[in-house]
Protein backbone atom coordinates (compact mmCIF):
# COMPACT_ATOMS: atom_id res chain seq x y z
CA UNK A 1 0.00 0.00 0.00
CA UNK A 2 2.77 2.46 1.06
CA UNK A 3 4.56 1.62 -2.02
CA UNK A 4 1.51 2.60 -4.36
CA UNK A 5 1.27 5.47 -2.76
CA UNK A 6 4.65 5.95 -3.31
CA UNK A 7 4.43 5.50 -7.37
CA UNK A 8 1.13 7.54 -7.18
CA UNK A 9 3.15 10.68 -5.48
CA UNK A 10 5.81 9.85 -8.27
CA UNK A 11 3.49 10.33 -10.79
CA UNK A 12 1.57 12.86 -9.51
CA UNK A 13 4.44 14.58 -8.86
CA UNK A 14 5.84 14.67 -12.61
CA UNK A 15 2.82 15.30 -14.59
CA UNK A 16 2.10 18.51 -11.65
CA UNK A 17 5.59 19.31 -12.42
CA UNK A 18 4.72 19.64 -16.35
CA UNK A 19 1.53 21.31 -15.27
CA UNK A 20 3.03 23.88 -13.62
CA UNK A 21 5.20 25.42 -15.96
CA UNK A 22 2.01 26.14 -18.21
CA UNK A 23 2.72 29.76 -19.75
CA UNK A 24 -0.89 30.51 -17.95
CA UNK A 25 0.48 31.09 -14.68
CA UNK A 26 1.07 34.41 -13.45
CA UNK A 27 -1.23 36.36 -16.51
CA UNK A 28 -4.38 37.69 -15.56
CA UNK A 29 -7.56 35.15 -16.39
CA UNK A 30 -8.57 35.23 -20.16
CA UNK A 31 -12.58 35.04 -20.28
CA UNK A 32 -14.77 34.60 -23.83
CA UNK A 33 -18.24 35.02 -24.26
CA UNK A 34 -19.84 31.15 -24.34
CA UNK A 35 -23.12 29.81 -24.05
CA UNK A 36 -24.63 28.49 -21.11
CA UNK A 37 -26.97 25.72 -20.74
CA UNK A 38 -29.62 28.35 -20.89
CA UNK A 39 -28.10 29.12 -24.51
CA UNK A 40 -27.23 32.59 -23.11
CA UNK A 41 -23.86 33.98 -24.34
CA UNK A 42 -22.31 35.33 -21.30
CA UNK A 43 -19.17 36.13 -20.37
CA UNK A 44 -18.03 33.88 -17.95
CA UNK A 45 -15.26 36.03 -16.44
CA UNK A 46 -18.40 37.85 -14.76
CA UNK A 47 -18.32 34.41 -12.49
CA UNK A 48 -14.05 35.24 -12.01
CA UNK A 49 -14.89 37.70 -8.46
CA UNK A 50 -13.70 35.12 -6.06
CA UNK A 51 -11.08 32.37 -6.06
CA UNK A 52 -11.96 30.30 -8.95
CA UNK A 53 -11.16 27.24 -10.59
CA UNK A 54 -12.23 26.88 -13.93
CA UNK A 55 -12.61 23.39 -14.84
CA UNK A 56 -12.30 21.99 -18.67
CA UNK A 57 -13.52 18.92 -19.05
CA UNK A 58 -15.61 16.67 -21.79
CA UNK A 59 -17.87 13.35 -22.07
CA UNK A 60 -15.52 10.72 -23.38
CA UNK A 61 -13.53 10.88 -19.66
CA UNK A 62 -13.20 8.89 -17.01
CA UNK A 63 -11.18 11.30 -14.37
CA UNK A 64 -12.97 14.17 -15.43
CA UNK A 65 -16.42 12.70 -14.81
CA UNK A 66 -14.53 11.63 -11.51
CA UNK A 67 -13.32 15.06 -10.66
CA UNK A 68 -16.71 16.86 -11.24
CA UNK A 69 -17.69 14.91 -7.90
CA UNK A 70 -14.39 15.97 -6.20
CA UNK A 71 -15.62 19.70 -7.39
CA UNK A 72 -19.03 19.43 -6.01
CA UNK A 73 -17.36 18.46 -2.74
CA UNK A 74 -15.10 20.89 -2.72
CA UNK A 75 -17.62 23.69 -3.12
CA UNK A 76 -19.98 22.32 0.01
CA UNK A 77 -16.79 22.13 2.02
CA UNK A 78 -15.17 25.89 1.38
CA UNK A 79 -18.19 27.18 0.50
CA UNK A 80 -20.06 28.64 -2.79
CA UNK A 81 -19.36 32.27 -0.94
CA UNK A 82 -15.49 31.44 -1.04
CA UNK A 83 -14.85 29.18 -3.94
CA UNK A 84 -16.36 29.91 -7.37
CA UNK A 85 -16.22 26.79 -9.77
CA UNK A 86 -16.84 27.45 -13.50
CA UNK A 87 -17.11 24.22 -15.78
CA UNK A 88 -15.97 24.20 -19.86
CA UNK A 89 -17.09 21.28 -21.80
CA UNK A 90 -14.15 21.35 -24.55
CA UNK A 91 -16.67 18.71 -26.66
CA UNK A 92 -20.12 21.03 -26.47
CA UNK A 93 -20.37 23.43 -29.12
CA UNK A 94 -23.84 24.40 -28.09
CA UNK A 95 -25.74 24.67 -24.75
CA UNK A 96 -27.66 21.27 -25.01
CA UNK A 97 -24.99 19.29 -24.28
CA UNK A 98 -23.65 21.41 -21.35
CA UNK A 99 -27.41 21.51 -20.14
CA UNK A 100 -27.43 17.36 -20.40
CA UNK A 101 -24.17 16.88 -18.50
CA UNK A 102 -25.40 18.49 -15.79
CA UNK A 103 -28.21 17.17 -15.46
CA UNK A 104 -26.87 13.94 -15.94
CA UNK A 105 -24.22 14.75 -13.24
CA UNK A 106 -26.06 16.64 -10.70
CA UNK A 107 -24.18 19.93 -10.23
CA UNK A 108 -25.09 23.90 -10.18
CA UNK A 109 -21.71 25.81 -10.56
CA UNK A 110 -22.22 27.15 -14.03
CA UNK A 111 -20.87 25.64 -17.38
CA UNK A 112 -20.49 26.11 -21.02
CA UNK A 113 -20.21 25.43 -24.42
CA UNK A 114 -16.35 25.05 -24.38
CA UNK A 115 -15.59 23.47 -28.03
CA UNK A 116 -14.01 26.69 -29.64
CA UNK A 117 -10.83 26.93 -31.23
CA UNK A 118 -10.05 30.18 -29.72
CA UNK A 119 -10.83 28.93 -26.13
CA UNK A 120 -8.67 25.96 -26.83
CA UNK A 121 -5.60 27.91 -28.10
CA UNK A 122 -6.11 30.38 -25.49
CA UNK A 123 -6.09 28.21 -22.42
CA UNK A 124 -3.73 25.19 -24.35
CA UNK A 125 -6.40 22.62 -24.04
CA UNK A 126 -5.01 19.60 -25.96
CA UNK A 127 -6.32 16.87 -23.43
CA UNK A 128 -8.68 16.98 -20.35
CA UNK A 129 -8.78 17.27 -17.17
CA UNK A 130 -7.23 20.46 -17.12
CA UNK A 131 -7.81 22.68 -13.61
CA UNK A 132 -7.13 26.21 -13.59
CA UNK A 133 -6.49 27.61 -10.32
CA UNK A 134 -7.80 31.61 -9.93
CA UNK A 135 -7.03 33.74 -6.97
CA UNK A 136 -9.14 36.56 -6.02
CA UNK A 137 -6.91 39.06 -7.84
CA UNK A 138 -8.02 36.89 -11.16
CA UNK A 139 -4.25 35.75 -11.50
CA UNK A 140 -3.74 32.04 -12.96
CA UNK A 141 -1.63 30.78 -10.11
CA UNK A 142 -2.11 26.95 -11.31
CA UNK A 143 -2.58 24.96 -13.91
CA UNK A 144 -3.29 20.70 -13.35
CA UNK A 145 -3.71 18.87 -16.21
CA UNK A 146 -4.28 15.39 -15.12
CA UNK A 147 -6.75 13.45 -12.33
CA UNK A 148 -5.92 15.20 -8.80
CA UNK A 149 -6.48 13.44 -5.80
CA UNK A 150 -8.64 14.90 -2.96
CA UNK A 151 -6.37 15.84 -0.86
CA UNK A 152 -4.39 17.88 -3.77
CA UNK A 153 -7.15 19.63 -4.73
CA UNK A 154 -8.00 21.09 -1.60
CA UNK A 155 -4.55 22.07 -0.34
CA UNK A 156 -4.62 23.86 -4.21
CA UNK A 157 -7.68 25.80 -3.05
CA UNK A 158 -6.54 26.96 0.22
CA UNK A 159 -3.46 28.53 -1.48
CA UNK A 160 -5.71 30.05 -3.72
CA UNK A 161 -7.55 31.49 -0.85
CA UNK A 162 -5.15 32.68 0.83
CA UNK A 163 -4.49 35.01 -1.55
CA UNK B 1 6.22 -19.54 -38.95
CA UNK B 2 8.24 -20.62 -34.97
CA UNK B 3 11.37 -21.29 -35.16
CA UNK B 4 12.76 -24.18 -33.10
CA UNK B 5 13.93 -22.10 -29.71
CA UNK B 6 10.80 -19.55 -29.94
CA UNK B 7 8.41 -22.73 -30.07
CA UNK B 8 10.59 -24.28 -26.96
CA UNK B 9 10.52 -20.89 -24.73
CA UNK B 10 7.12 -19.96 -25.65
CA UNK B 11 6.01 -23.51 -24.59
CA UNK B 12 7.72 -23.72 -21.50
CA UNK B 13 6.70 -20.91 -20.23
CA UNK B 14 3.28 -21.55 -21.35
CA UNK B 15 3.63 -25.05 -19.60
CA UNK B 16 5.16 -23.14 -16.56
CA UNK B 17 1.76 -21.06 -16.58
CA UNK B 18 -0.16 -24.24 -16.54
CA UNK B 19 1.63 -25.88 -13.48
CA UNK B 20 1.41 -22.43 -11.32
CA UNK B 21 -2.19 -21.88 -12.35
CA UNK B 22 -1.49 -18.47 -11.48
CA UNK B 23 -2.83 -15.98 -13.57
CA UNK B 24 -0.34 -13.03 -12.97
CA UNK B 25 2.69 -14.72 -14.42
CA UNK B 26 4.59 -11.73 -15.83
CA UNK B 27 6.77 -12.78 -19.12
CA UNK B 28 9.11 -9.84 -18.57
CA UNK B 29 12.29 -11.67 -17.95
CA UNK B 30 12.09 -14.18 -20.84
CA UNK B 31 10.46 -12.50 -23.51
CA UNK B 32 12.07 -9.88 -25.61
CA UNK B 33 8.84 -7.95 -27.25
CA UNK B 34 10.89 -7.52 -30.36
CA UNK B 35 11.36 -11.08 -30.75
CA UNK B 36 7.75 -11.56 -30.42
CA UNK B 37 5.44 -12.80 -33.82
CA UNK B 38 2.76 -12.98 -32.43
CA UNK B 39 0.22 -12.76 -29.73
CA UNK B 40 -3.22 -14.60 -29.94
CA UNK B 41 -5.79 -13.94 -27.19
CA UNK B 42 -9.34 -14.67 -26.18
CA UNK B 43 -10.96 -10.88 -25.49
CA UNK B 44 -14.63 -10.57 -24.48
CA UNK B 45 -15.19 -6.45 -24.87
CA UNK B 46 -18.26 -5.77 -22.47
CA UNK B 47 -20.21 -2.65 -22.40
CA UNK B 48 -22.23 -1.74 -19.39
CA UNK B 49 -25.06 0.29 -18.63
CA UNK B 50 -23.73 2.20 -15.10
CA UNK B 51 -26.97 4.75 -14.51
CA UNK B 52 -29.11 4.71 -16.95
CA UNK B 53 -29.20 8.41 -18.93
CA UNK B 54 -32.03 10.17 -18.32
CA UNK B 55 -32.90 11.27 -21.74
CA UNK B 56 -34.99 8.87 -23.67
CA UNK B 57 -33.90 7.11 -26.60
CA UNK B 58 -30.21 5.38 -26.25
CA UNK B 59 -28.18 4.76 -29.69
CA UNK B 60 -24.77 2.68 -28.97
CA UNK B 61 -21.96 1.74 -31.57
CA UNK B 62 -19.38 -0.45 -30.66
CA UNK B 63 -16.30 -0.66 -33.25
CA UNK B 64 -15.73 -4.30 -34.38
CA UNK B 65 -11.84 -4.92 -34.89
CA UNK B 66 -11.83 -6.47 -38.33
CA UNK B 67 -9.36 -9.92 -39.87
CA UNK B 68 -7.12 -7.46 -42.25
CA UNK B 69 -3.05 -8.06 -42.85
CA UNK B 70 -2.10 -7.12 -39.54
CA UNK B 71 -4.53 -9.44 -36.81
CA UNK B 72 -6.99 -11.59 -37.67
CA UNK B 73 -10.34 -11.96 -35.63
CA UNK B 74 -12.34 -15.49 -34.91
CA UNK B 75 -14.73 -16.89 -33.53
CA UNK B 76 -17.24 -13.47 -33.57
CA UNK B 77 -20.32 -13.60 -30.54
CA UNK B 78 -21.95 -11.08 -29.82
CA UNK B 79 -24.35 -11.03 -26.27
CA UNK B 80 -26.91 -8.31 -26.10
CA UNK B 81 -30.46 -7.78 -24.29
CA UNK B 82 -31.66 -6.11 -27.21
CA UNK B 83 -32.13 -6.23 -30.95
CA UNK B 84 -28.30 -5.38 -32.45
CA UNK B 85 -27.40 -5.11 -36.15
CA UNK B 86 -24.18 -4.93 -37.44
CA UNK B 87 -23.24 -1.85 -39.54
CA UNK B 88 -20.42 -0.51 -41.64
CA UNK B 89 -19.42 2.68 -42.59
CA UNK B 90 -16.13 3.64 -44.54
CA UNK B 91 -13.38 1.35 -43.60
CA UNK B 92 -15.28 0.62 -39.92
CA UNK B 93 -17.68 -1.79 -38.73
CA UNK B 94 -19.09 -1.63 -35.64
CA UNK B 95 -22.44 -2.74 -33.88
CA UNK B 96 -25.48 -0.82 -33.49
CA UNK B 97 -27.77 -0.61 -30.82
CA UNK B 98 -30.78 1.32 -29.75
CA UNK B 99 -33.56 1.07 -27.33
CA UNK B 100 -35.88 3.78 -25.49
CA UNK B 101 -34.39 2.85 -22.14
CA UNK B 102 -31.27 0.47 -20.73
CA UNK B 103 -31.57 -0.73 -17.21
CA UNK B 104 -28.54 -0.56 -14.78
CA UNK B 105 -26.51 -3.48 -15.13
CA UNK B 106 -27.41 -4.09 -18.79
CA UNK B 107 -24.67 -5.49 -20.70
CA UNK B 108 -23.66 -5.99 -24.53
CA UNK B 109 -20.57 -8.22 -24.59
CA UNK B 110 -18.85 -9.30 -28.05
CA UNK B 111 -16.30 -12.48 -27.61
CA UNK B 112 -13.62 -13.28 -30.32
CA UNK B 113 -9.85 -14.60 -30.83
CA UNK B 114 -7.41 -12.04 -31.66
CA UNK B 115 -4.50 -13.13 -33.12
CA UNK B 116 -2.22 -10.20 -33.72
CA UNK B 117 0.73 -10.01 -35.54
CA UNK B 118 4.18 -7.97 -35.67
CA UNK B 119 3.68 -6.06 -38.52
CA UNK B 120 6.27 -3.76 -41.01
CA UNK B 121 5.08 -2.19 -43.77
CA UNK B 122 2.27 -3.50 -45.82
CA UNK B 123 0.92 -3.64 -49.37
CA UNK B 124 -2.46 -2.47 -49.69
CA UNK B 125 -3.36 -2.12 -53.85
CA UNK B 126 -6.62 -1.10 -53.86
CA UNK B 127 -6.68 2.56 -52.42
CA UNK B 128 -5.63 5.84 -53.65
CA UNK B 129 -3.70 7.43 -51.54
CA UNK B 130 -4.44 10.84 -51.74
CA UNK B 131 -7.47 10.35 -50.06
CA UNK B 132 -4.65 10.32 -47.08
CA UNK B 133 -3.67 13.88 -47.77
CA UNK B 134 -7.02 14.55 -46.27
CA UNK B 135 -6.49 16.49 -43.03
CA UNK B 136 -9.07 15.79 -40.62
CA UNK B 137 -10.58 19.15 -38.41
CA UNK B 138 -7.94 18.23 -35.85
CA UNK B 139 -4.71 18.22 -38.09
CA UNK B 140 -3.56 21.21 -39.69
CA UNK B 141 -0.68 22.88 -40.27
CA UNK B 142 0.48 26.68 -39.38
CA UNK B 143 3.02 28.70 -40.65
CA UNK B 144 5.19 27.65 -37.38
CA UNK B 145 4.68 24.17 -38.42
CA UNK B 146 5.29 24.70 -41.28
CA UNK B 147 8.78 26.37 -40.89
CA UNK B 148 10.07 24.08 -38.88
CA UNK B 149 9.10 21.04 -40.86
CA UNK B 150 11.01 23.00 -44.00
CA UNK B 151 13.94 23.33 -41.94
CA UNK B 152 13.92 19.69 -40.30
CA UNK B 153 13.51 18.63 -43.55
CA UNK B 154 15.21 20.18 -46.09
CA UNK B 155 15.77 19.52 -49.51
CA UNK B 156 15.16 15.85 -48.38
CA UNK B 157 12.57 14.31 -51.08
CA UNK B 158 12.07 10.72 -50.19
CA UNK B 159 9.30 10.23 -47.87
CA UNK B 160 11.43 7.43 -45.43
CA UNK B 161 14.02 9.50 -44.91
CA UNK B 162 11.49 12.61 -44.52
CA UNK B 163 9.49 10.13 -42.04
CA UNK B 164 12.48 9.36 -40.14
CA UNK B 165 13.69 13.34 -39.74
CA UNK B 166 10.15 14.32 -38.63
CA UNK B 167 9.81 11.70 -36.08
CA UNK B 168 13.06 12.14 -34.54
CA UNK B 169 12.26 15.84 -34.55
CA UNK B 170 8.79 15.31 -32.72
CA UNK B 171 10.20 12.59 -30.20
CA UNK B 172 13.15 14.87 -28.92
CA UNK B 173 11.27 18.15 -28.58
CA UNK B 174 7.81 16.68 -26.94
CA UNK B 175 6.79 15.22 -23.46
CA UNK B 176 4.46 12.19 -23.22
CA UNK B 177 1.66 12.54 -20.98
CA UNK B 178 -0.29 9.08 -20.05
CA UNK B 179 -3.27 9.47 -17.65
CA UNK B 180 -4.93 12.01 -19.67
CA UNK B 181 -7.50 12.03 -22.79
CA UNK B 182 -6.45 13.49 -25.68
CA UNK B 183 -7.69 16.06 -28.47
CA UNK B 184 -5.28 15.37 -30.70
CA UNK B 185 -5.30 18.84 -32.26
CA UNK B 186 -1.32 19.14 -33.70
CA UNK B 187 -1.06 22.91 -34.06
CA UNK B 188 -1.77 23.11 -29.76
CA UNK B 189 0.65 19.97 -29.78
CA UNK B 190 3.10 21.55 -31.64
CA UNK B 191 3.18 25.03 -29.15
CA UNK B 192 2.61 23.08 -26.07
CA UNK B 193 5.05 19.99 -26.59
CA UNK B 194 3.00 17.84 -24.03
CA UNK B 195 0.69 15.20 -25.03
CA UNK B 196 -0.46 11.36 -25.68
CA UNK B 197 -0.85 9.04 -28.74
CA UNK B 198 -3.15 11.44 -30.71
CA UNK B 199 -1.16 14.43 -30.16
CA UNK B 200 2.08 13.11 -31.41
CA UNK B 201 0.45 11.02 -34.16
CA UNK B 202 -2.07 13.95 -35.38
CA UNK B 203 1.16 16.89 -35.66
CA UNK B 204 3.47 13.95 -37.63
CA UNK B 205 0.55 13.31 -39.64
CA UNK B 206 0.34 16.73 -40.63
CA UNK B 207 3.88 17.39 -40.90
CA UNK B 208 3.75 14.43 -43.21
CA UNK B 209 0.55 15.68 -45.26
CA UNK B 210 2.78 19.06 -45.35
CA UNK B 211 5.43 17.89 -47.32
CA UNK B 212 2.75 15.83 -49.52
CA UNK B 213 2.75 12.33 -48.35
CA UNK B 214 -0.35 10.83 -47.29
CA UNK B 215 -0.93 8.93 -43.92
CA UNK B 216 -3.61 6.40 -42.70
CA UNK B 217 -4.49 7.37 -39.27
CA UNK B 218 -4.86 2.94 -37.46
CA UNK B 219 -7.10 3.54 -34.42
CA UNK B 220 -6.93 0.86 -31.67
CA UNK B 221 -6.92 -0.57 -28.24
CA UNK B 222 -3.06 -0.48 -26.32
CA UNK B 223 -2.24 -4.49 -25.39
CA UNK B 224 -0.03 -5.34 -22.55
CA UNK B 225 3.60 -5.68 -23.79
CA UNK B 226 4.26 -9.59 -24.67
CA UNK B 227 7.03 -9.23 -22.03
CA UNK B 228 4.39 -7.61 -19.22
CA UNK B 229 1.23 -9.56 -20.38
CA UNK B 230 -0.23 -12.26 -17.67
CA UNK B 231 -2.38 -14.89 -18.32
CA UNK B 232 -5.29 -12.99 -18.14
CA UNK B 233 -6.16 -9.33 -17.75
CA UNK B 234 -9.06 -7.04 -17.74
CA UNK B 235 -8.82 -3.24 -18.59
CA UNK B 236 -11.03 -0.58 -19.11
CA UNK B 237 -11.67 0.08 -23.18
CA UNK B 238 -11.25 4.07 -22.58
CA UNK B 239 -9.39 7.12 -23.65
CA UNK B 240 -6.92 6.30 -21.29
CA UNK B 241 -6.20 2.91 -23.27
CA UNK B 242 -7.08 3.72 -26.83
CA UNK B 243 -4.23 4.16 -28.86
CA UNK B 244 -3.68 5.44 -32.10
CA UNK B 245 -0.47 4.91 -34.70
CA UNK B 246 -0.09 5.92 -38.78
CA UNK B 247 1.46 4.53 -41.81
CA UNK B 248 2.50 6.54 -44.29
CA UNK B 249 2.57 6.07 -48.12
CA UNK B 250 6.06 4.93 -49.83
CA UNK B 251 4.84 4.19 -53.09
CA UNK B 252 3.70 1.43 -55.06
CA UNK B 253 1.01 0.47 -52.93
CA UNK B 254 3.36 0.27 -49.76
CA UNK B 255 2.72 2.18 -46.18
CA UNK B 256 5.09 2.21 -43.39
CA UNK B 257 3.99 2.07 -40.07
CA UNK B 258 5.40 4.26 -36.86
CA UNK B 259 4.43 4.79 -33.83
CA UNK B 260 5.65 7.68 -32.53
CA UNK B 261 4.58 8.26 -29.06
CA UNK B 262 5.26 4.26 -27.98
CA UNK B 263 9.01 5.55 -29.10
CA UNK B 264 8.76 8.11 -26.70
CA UNK B 265 7.97 5.98 -23.58
CA UNK B 266 10.26 3.22 -24.83
CA UNK B 267 13.44 4.83 -26.08
CA UNK B 268 14.96 1.12 -26.45
CA UNK B 269 12.31 0.89 -29.18
CA UNK B 270 13.19 4.22 -30.62
CA UNK B 271 14.46 2.38 -34.16
CA UNK B 272 11.88 -0.73 -34.15
CA UNK B 273 8.69 2.03 -33.80
CA UNK B 274 9.92 3.47 -37.34
CA UNK B 275 8.57 0.54 -39.60
CA UNK B 276 7.37 -2.29 -37.13
CA UNK B 277 4.79 -2.52 -34.89
CA UNK B 278 4.60 -5.00 -31.66
CA UNK B 279 1.81 -6.66 -31.61
CA UNK B 280 0.53 -5.15 -28.09
CA UNK B 281 -2.18 -3.27 -29.53
CA UNK B 282 -5.83 -4.36 -31.80
CA UNK B 283 -7.01 -2.02 -34.53
CA UNK B 284 -10.44 -1.56 -34.13
CA UNK B 285 -11.19 1.47 -36.97
CA UNK B 286 -9.24 3.63 -39.19
CA UNK B 287 -9.20 7.72 -39.90
CA UNK B 288 -10.64 10.58 -37.49
CA UNK B 289 -13.77 12.47 -37.74
CA UNK B 290 -15.46 8.70 -37.80
CA UNK B 291 -19.20 8.97 -39.04
CA UNK B 292 -21.32 5.95 -37.55
CA UNK B 293 -24.07 4.20 -39.54
CA UNK B 294 -26.70 5.07 -38.66
CA UNK B 295 -25.14 8.59 -38.41
CA UNK B 296 -24.84 9.68 -35.27
CA UNK B 297 -25.28 13.40 -33.78
CA UNK B 298 -22.37 14.11 -32.39
CA UNK B 299 -18.74 14.55 -33.67
CA UNK B 300 -16.32 11.59 -32.95
CA UNK B 301 -12.66 12.23 -33.04
CA UNK B 302 -11.98 9.01 -33.01
CA UNK B 303 -13.26 5.48 -32.87
CA UNK B 304 -11.61 3.26 -30.08
CA UNK B 305 -14.21 1.78 -27.76
CA UNK B 306 -18.25 2.71 -27.05
CA UNK B 307 -19.96 5.41 -28.33
CA UNK B 308 -23.10 6.48 -26.87
CA UNK B 309 -25.68 8.93 -27.30
CA UNK B 310 -28.94 9.72 -25.44
CA UNK B 311 -32.11 11.49 -27.01
CA UNK B 312 -29.17 12.22 -29.62
CA UNK B 313 -26.41 14.07 -26.95
CA UNK B 314 -22.71 12.14 -26.04
CA UNK B 315 -23.60 10.05 -22.95
CA UNK B 316 -20.87 10.45 -20.11
CA UNK B 317 -18.43 7.50 -19.72
CA UNK B 318 -17.95 6.41 -16.45
CA UNK B 319 -21.24 7.59 -15.33
CA UNK B 320 -23.94 6.12 -17.67
CA UNK B 321 -21.38 3.45 -18.50
CA UNK B 322 -18.37 1.86 -18.92
CA UNK B 323 -16.10 -0.70 -21.52
CA UNK B 324 -14.05 -3.16 -20.20
CA UNK B 325 -11.79 -5.69 -22.16
CA UNK B 326 -11.12 -9.09 -20.40
CA UNK B 327 -8.61 -11.07 -21.74
CA UNK B 328 -7.19 -14.41 -22.29
CA UNK B 329 -3.60 -15.30 -23.04
CA UNK B 330 -3.98 -18.46 -25.71
CA UNK B 331 -0.65 -18.73 -27.48
CA UNK B 332 2.47 -16.28 -28.32
CA UNK B 333 4.39 -17.24 -31.45
CA UNK B 334 8.30 -16.41 -30.98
Amino acid sequence: MYRLACMLLMVFSATTAIASESLLVGKVVPTFRLPDETNREVDFGVFIDRPTIIYFTENSCHYCTQIIALLKRAEAKFGKDNLRIIGINVMARDYKLVKAYKEELGFTFPMFAGNRYDVLKTYRINYVPVLVFVDSRRIIRKVVGHYMLEPELHQTIREILQR
Amino acid sequence: MLSRRGFLKSSFLLAGYALTGLNTISLASDIKDTDVRSVTLEITYTTEILRPPKQKGIDIWIPLPQTDMEQEISSLVIDSPVKYSTEESGQNRMVYLRADRFNEGDRVSIHYTLRRKATGTITIPDVIPQQYLKPSEWERWDSNITAFVDRVVGKEKNPIRIGRLLYDAIIDRSTYVHKVCGRGVSTLFFEEKVGRCDEFHALFRSMMMYKGIPVRWEQGVALPYPSRIKKEGEFEADCINAHSWVRFYTGNGRWFPVDVSEAKRRPDLRDYYFGRLVPNRMKVSTGRGIMLSPKQEGIINTFAYTYMEAGGLPAIYGHNYKNTIRYKLLDMEV
